[in-house]
């Protein structure tokens, strides 16, 4: 895969013509990297590879599995209406919630990132949703704010509107699942605060000087330093987005929801493993969105080219 | 990204060693591939496994000693039971040790148990379950049990022979011995329906019958209470109806065994109700939670509901507090042909890669007909399937413990009265969820029952067997 | 790009400090009452959790926060929050260790392959894990890891998750390369360069990786649920686990309970680690 943003990284300086680049590093970059070369060959791989072995057979986890060949990828662009339908309303939940974390954490990280009283606590305090991880826990908070008798509801009827049940209508389940993530953006703030603070005063000091209004600071400064950190959260929070699975679990308690409108990708893909006891269509499903996240995160990287501003 | 390939022409094609970095790459991909390769034969050995399985049979009569794993589910309380008997266990036989193994929550624990199973890694004594034996058995995860019964090692004899022989696998050999009877069936708040002024449930009544109680009852009750939670997607009701209709539930090489218009029959009987507002909305059906604290019986927003008997206690305790009424205990329709009362027993089994055998069915053997044991157990996971032992904590009951009592007093009816034992086939929790997910299509709206249906038939066939 | 986000600064910049905290306030509420609620039902009776309606329990107890500490007998919470503790340490250190010296090589060094291996490492965050748990316990069981905590830590140390890896990298990237080479010139090798400057000046991506890595170790369920079978060697969210039975009747006075207290020990960590992030070194020193 053609990582988009090498083009960017030449080193600067006279070349002689068919000259290889530098090999020295070779031996110190092996060096450097041994860990995680002894993780991925010693760990990694072997799963890795086994699963896509697995997406050509039908295995049914307790007997050996047996060649099958093309049948899982047939099947699910031939003949699983539920395969679409989880597909639909993966891309739907992706679209919505990418952004609006990227936005909201963006937004309360430059809040939070110098000049208020108590900013340590308020970070902890907006960072405690996402150490709730997934539990079950969650699911019985979710309801108490979004069930039928849940907090919306009550405030709703102060001002006379009767609330739905908005995680058992098919129409406002997934919404509901959207606010569960966004909920959870402490995380995505926290990378953004260190990634503010990589960057160096004096920048914003001259440009003060210059007259630069805070706005222009923001654009000018602010967003190009930050890119990289940008990029990084959008590709992950991309990546993380398709493989959402315990919120919906839990918050549909496994069925993937009112008339599956919460039946996002990998809960499916759980179901068809390990309630239908066919791993191989799950592998198959697995390596599928394997390959559409890797389409999107390659688009991203070509894309890099343009907006993101590496320092070196 | 090479580049140095792509710039070099002068490359030759066989790539020979002649200098430290390119041995250094040939190492780098002879690692990698053996990684790789590594894995996926591990993989396939393991799954294949030792498919020779344990050793000569030994009667299981040998020497009660040496470790062995004991898995189970369940909270707290049941943990604590549990863990009472497992110490009267080891105080009778010293030398051996019980190694428990709990998992909380039911779900958690299948998931667990199916990744031990796949890599033969079963604990030695899985806590088992009708509707998941035969996924374990037709794979060969599990060791017959007739030698052991035979040989006096387990004794099967004070349990009814219906139960006993719902441990068996397809091909009739003993898999797992049963501990504990449990079975759905109404529960309903009798307080509730007294004051609405319904004349009491008949005793044997048909599902019409019933249909016109509840669509009876919709106005009379306070308004926010419905006169019944919508079960439309419950496994164990769909089986009372077929059975009760006088038609088997599966066929004998696991697939669904009655017509799809009985299906179609029965959503139909759950849609009038749900139509006519004498259920619960299929949104609070949604988002009901399925753990019993929470559900609508519970809280007392709906009268009527169908669950399992052995929950009677756990759901009356909350009714109580809060004033709501009691509850009591109704069996499914048993017209127009057919006892609708499904058994579902939970038991222990003995893995296939289990090494010790004998404390394996001495562990077993005690559980099972210990009376000291039964009793710190107290019915806990189903009705202690013994029956002396049954009477025996019937009479104890007594008055002290009406719930307790009425629960074990409904299903010794059911266990004597000749009830119905599903055959439930490998693969069965797909059943489940395809029943849930085409009802809830149904049930907003998104598919015609007839539909549904057929989609239900489809989606279920291709995954059991 | 963040248009979106301009307006909102605008718009907290001219209402001046104190209107800020009121603002910040009000959303802090609003996103943190399910755990204010949690917290709330974990002093209430298990019986009157899910009938009372407000904040406040009517009833307080601490009931449920005595039965919780012992979700199984002889089994104690104290011996749960240590064994996530030690496990969660060794995670933080190896994998901040192991990322950190990753993400160097692909963002500093040219060597050949870096492309592929860096493709291989976004690859392997790509692939869901639920097809990865059957061959990856076989794996483990037949290095002979079951029952250790051998393959909760070990992937840690051999940076097995890439996610902190590209992290790092696109940290370190930020980073001008001007530094490096001044040192180089001064006649520093890789490893002092790496030392000496990458890393103090990567402290708000180390120390964001140290909380991170330590959370995710923390709230790891399916790892130690798998691996683990021996109580006493339980981590904090299979003892949380003990208490549920979402078939028949959880114990939720003493879930909400204990997990209200295993959020404080992430908490401290975290205002511990932030400390570090609040002080990232400006280059003005260096220049």
């Amino acid at each position: 895969m053609s990582v988009g943003h090498e083009s960017a990284m030449m080193p600067a300086g006279p070349r002689h013509p068919g000259a290889k680049p530098r090999r020295r590093d070779d031996r110190i970059a092996y060096l450097f990297l041994a860990p995680w070369l002894l993780g991925l060959v010693g760990i990694t791989v072997g799963p890795l590879l086994a699963s896509l072995g697995l997406s050509f057979t039908h295995y049914d986890l307790l007997s050996a599995p047996s060649w099958t060949g093309l049948t899982n990828y047939r099947r699910m662009i031939a003949g699983d209406p539920s395969f679409l339908q989880s597909l639909v309303v993966t891309v739907l939940y992706v679209a919505i919630s990418v952004p609006s974390v990227l936005v909201i954490s963006l937004a309360l990280a430059l809040v939070l990132n110098r000049g208020l009283r108590g900013l340590t606590l308020y970070r902890g305090l907006f960072y405690l949703p996402s150490l709730l991880g997934g539990s079950v826990a969650l699911a019985v908070l979710w309801r108490q704010v979004f069930g039928i008798d849940g907090m919306l509801n009550h405030v709703l009827a102060l001002v006379h509107i009767t609330g739905q049940s908005w995680i058992g209508s098919p129409g406002t389940a997934l919404y509901t699942l959207v606010l569960l993530n966004v909920w959870q953006f402490g995380a995505t703030m926290i990378i953004f605060l260190a990634g503010l603070r990589q960057i160096p005063q004096d920048l914003y000091e001259a440009a003060a000087v210059d007259g630069a209004r805070r706005w222009r600071q923001l654009l000018q400064i602010t967003i190009p330093m930050l890119s990289p950190v940008i990029f990084f959260n959008t590709v992950l929070g991309l990546i993380r987005a398709f493989q959402v699975f315990t919120s919906a679990y839990v918050i549909s308690n496994g069925t993937g929801g009112p008339a599956d409108s919460m039946l996002l990708y990998a809960l499916y893909l759980y179901q068809q493993g390990f309630v239908n006891y066919d791993m191989g269509y799950a592998a198959a499903m697995a390596w599928v969105l394997v390959v559409m996240i890797a389409v999107l995160t390659g688009a991203a990287f070509l894309s890099a080219r343009f907006w993101v501003h590496y320092a070196d | 990204m090479d580049r140095s390939i792509s710039t070099d022409v002068s490359r030759p094609a066989v790539r020979t060693v002649r200098s430290r970095r390119d041995f250094l790459a040939l190492a780098r991909q002879g690692v990698i591939m053996l990684g790789a390769s590594g894995g996926l034969t591990a993989l396939l050995q393991e799954v294949q496994g030792e498919q020779s399985g344990y050793a000569a049979p030994a009667p299981g009569k040998g020497p009660v000693e040496g470790e062995i794993g004991f898995s189970w589910w369940g909270t707290g309380e049941r943990s604590r039971k549990t863990q009472a008997v497992m110490a009267l266990f080891q105080q009778k036989f010293p030398k051996a040790k019980l190694d428990g193994q709990p998992v909380g929550d039911f779900n958690t624990y299948w998931e667990k148990l199916t990744v031990e199973a796949a890599a033969h890694n079963l604990p030695d004594v899985p806590q088992m379950q009708v509707r998941y034996l035969t996924v374990y058995d037709t794979r060969q995860a599990l060791r017959p049990l007739d030698d052991l019964v035979q040989s006096g090692a387990i004794d099967v004899s004070g349990i009814p022979k219906v139960i006993v022989d719902s441990g068996r696998g397809r091909d009739g050999k003993l898999y797992m011995v049963p501990t504990g009877s449990a079975t759905n069936n109404w529960m309903y708040n009798a307080t509730m329906a007294e004051k609405a002024g319904l004349a009491p449930l008949p005793a044997d009544m048909t599902w019409d019958q019933l249909q016109q109680w509840l669509l009876a009852a919709k106005d009379r009750l306070p308004s926010g209470v419905y006169a019944s939670d919508l079960r439309g997607s419950d496994d164990s009701l769909l089986w009372a109806w077929v059975a009760s209709h006088g038609q088997p539930v599966f066929t004998k090489s696991g697939q669904l065994g009655f017509p799809e218009q009985l299906m179609v029959q029965y959503w139909n009987w759950w849609e009038t109700l749900r139509k006519a507002g004498a259920t619960v909305t299929a949104a609070m059906m949604q988002e009901e939670p399925s753990d019993n604290q929470q559900g609508y019986l519970t809280l007392g927003r709906a009268m009527f509901d169908e669950r399992p008997a052995n929950q009677l206690a756990a759901i009356q305790a909350p009714l109580t507090a809060s004033g709501k009424g009691t509850l009591k205990l109704a069996a499914f329709p048993r017209r127009p042909s057919g006892n609708g009362q499904v058994l579902v027993n939970n038991g222990l089994s003995i893995a296939a890669n289990c090494t010790n055998v004998s404390t394996a069915a001495a562990w077993i053997n005690f559980f099972t007909n210990d009376p000291d044991g039964a009793k710190a157990y107290a019915s806990d996971n189903g009705a202690v399937t013994g029956t002396k032992l049954l009477d025996a904590q019937i009479a104890e009951a007594g008055a002290a413990l009406p719930a307790t009592k009425d629960y074990l007093q409904f299903i010794r009816g059911v266990i004597t009265g000749k009830p119905t034992i599903v055959d439930f086939p490998a693969n069965y929790s797909a059943a489940v969820q395809a029943l849930a997910r085409n009802y809830s299509n149904v049930a907003f709206g998104k598919a015609s029952v007839e539909s549904a249906v057929k989609a239900f038939f489809s989606e279920t066939n291709a995954a059991i067997r | 790009m963040d248009t979106a986000a301009i307006p909102r600064r605008h718009l907290t910049a001219t209402l001046g400090g104190g209107a800020r905290h009121v603002l910040l306030i009000a959303l802090l509420v609003a996103t943190l009452y399910p755990v204010l609620w949690m917290v709330g039902a974990s002093f209430e009776p298990s019986a009157q959790i899910f009938v009372n309606v407000g904040l406040l329990p009517k009833v307080w107890t601490f009931a449920n926060y005595q039965r919780g500490w012992y979700p199984m007998q002889n089994l104690s919470f104290s011996r749960l929050f240590a064994n996530s503790l030690i496990i969660a340490c060794v995670a933080v250190l190896g994998n901040v260790c192991s990322c950190t010296m990753a993400a160097y090589a692909f963002a500093r060094l040219q060597f050949r392959l870096r492309g592929t291996l860096f493709a291989i490492m976004l690859l392997t965050i790509m692939l869901p894990y639920q097809v990865l748990i059957i061959p990856q316990y076989i794996l483990f069981l037949r290095f002979g890891w079951l029952n250790t905590y051998l393959p909760l830590v070990v992937p840690r140390l051999l940076a097995v998750d890439g996610f902190f890896v590209f992290l790092m990298v696109q940290f370190i990237r930020g980073l001008p390369r001007e530094i490096d080479e001044a040192a180089i010139i001064d006649g520093c090798g890789h490893w002092q360069v790496f030392l000496r400057i990458v890393v103090p000046l990567s402290m708000p991506a180390m120390a964001t990786t140290g909380i991170f890595t330590f959370i995710n170790s923390w709230n790891d369920f399916l790892g130690p649920l798998l691996y683990l079978t021996k109580p006493v060697m339980y981590t904090v969210p299979l003892g949380l686990n003990l208490f549920l039975d979402l078939n028949e009747a959880s114990q939720w006075g003493p879930l909400f309970a204990m997990s209200a207290l295993s959020l404080v020990p992430i908490f401290v960590i975290f205002l511990f680690f932030e400390r570090l992030l609040t002080e990232g070194i400006a280059t003005t020193g260096i220049k």
